[in-house]
């Protein structure tokens, strides 16, 4: 028999903030642009790819703690994704720069 | 509306449909649309394309989730090994020679589309009482019929050997690994195509975000491009996510051996020095 399941919804909606988030703040400063408002709408815009960015990040977080208690083991995979794919990024950063 | 941005904003809303159904993202249609069709720099269309597939990604998974269709354990499992591929093939990037793994990549995709279109069925029947005490046998209520299907998970070792793979192919060609990984965990693992390409999906934002970072960091994002793409890809997930409930598991399949045959000829036509 299979384990009782571990809740989804705190990773759905974190998932879901952050792309309405990020599309929001997108369409935002594709209109400033439009009307002008040129390095307004690159500020916007940029938060918004920041938001967007941080998305998985935050699912992934979600992730860890929706399934620490019922299955610990894939909750520390979760951890560990973030630090391996946060450790070659800055590897990758510095070995442009 | 500037007609290079409503383009993007349409091909963003088809990459997002098919992406969300077939787990596959969607920059095998933003990217090669993008730089060939409306001359957009490479590095711009891909950077763009990256953001795209995050927003499909959260988009899509979040539907996903909510309808117990991604296996989280599988897809944490399977992201690590496909990391730890990512980060091997971009140090042996300038050993290999592109041009022929695309050729053979292509090759191998045709051979496994040919065998999720007319080989076995790769899910083994099971029932909940059945399930063993292993740690990937799960169960998904089946949308269409109201049942809860049990399925088994098999040879893990291999699928995660063939994320590795996966990985190391993402950072050789620059491709995104859901096209090697719902094939692995639907033909090779067992694993439903419902419930492999949503897990795919869950999989590709991770993923995704860790290369966006680099071209946003390098300039390369530009906002009104993004914002179309974006607003687009986030539309057509979840009108794709709609669609992935109620289509058959055959239409899934059939629309993800489509996108494979697709993609495996743009991988073709690199090798041949023609493809974006």
């Amino acid at each position: 028999m299979t384990d009782p399941r571990p809740r989804v919804h705190l990773t759905a909606r974190a998932l879901t903030a952050g792309s309405l988030s990020a599309a929001g703040l997108l369409g935002l400063a594709f209109l400033l642009g439009l009307a002008g408002a040129v390095d307004l709408g690159r500020l916007v815009g940029n938060i918004g790819v920041m938001v967007l960015l941080a998305t998985p990040v935050a699912g992934l977080l979600t992730t860890w703690w929706e399934l620490r208690v019922l299955r610990p083991t894939h909750a520390w995979l979760a951890t560990a994704v973030l630090l391996v794919l946060g450790l070659a990024t800055i590897v990758a950063l510095a070995a442009r720069a | 509306m500037i007609p290079l941005e409503l383009l993007a904003l349409l091909a963003a809303l088809g990459a997002g449909v098919f992406g969300a159904i077939a787990g596959v993202g969607g920059g095998i249609i933003v990217v090669p649309l993008l730089s060939v069709a409306l001359g957009v720099p490479l590095h711009h269309a891909i950077a763009v394309s990256l953001l795209g597939v995050i927003a499909i990604s959260a988009t899509a998974s979040a539907n996903y989730l909510e309808a117990g269709f991604v296996s989280r354990r599988i897809g944490l499992t399977l992201l690590v090994a496909t990391t730890l591929g990512g980060i091997v093939g971009g140090f042996i990037a300038g050993l290999v020679d592109a041009r022929l793994l695309a050729a053979l990549f292509g090759i191998v995709l045709i051979a496994v589309a040919l065998r999720m279109l007319f080989g076995r069925e790769p899910v083994e029947p099971t029932t909940v009482e059945d399930l063993g005490p292993l740690e990937f046998d799960a169960t998904y209520v089946e949308p269409r019929t109201g049942e809860e299907v049990a399925y088994r998970v098999r040879n893990f070792g291999i699928g995660s050997a063939v994320s590795v793979f996966a990985g190391m192919l993402s950072g050789l060609l620059g491709v995104g690994g859901g096209i090697v990984n719902v094939p692995t965990m639907n033909s090779l693992m067992g694993v439903p195509i419902r419930v492999a390409t949503a897990t795919s999906t869950y999989m590709l934002g991770a993923t995704a975000a860790a290369s966006a970072v680099l071209y946003f960091s390098r300039g390369e994002v530009e906002p009104a491009l993004a914002g179309a793409v974006v607003v687009g890809s986030v539309v057509g997930a979840r009108i794709g996510a709609r669609f992935h409930h109620v289509l058959p598991q055959r239409a899934l399949t059939l629309i993800f051996v489509g996108v494979a045959a697709f993609f495996a000829v743009q991988m073709l036509l690199r090798a041949l020095g023609g493809g974006a």
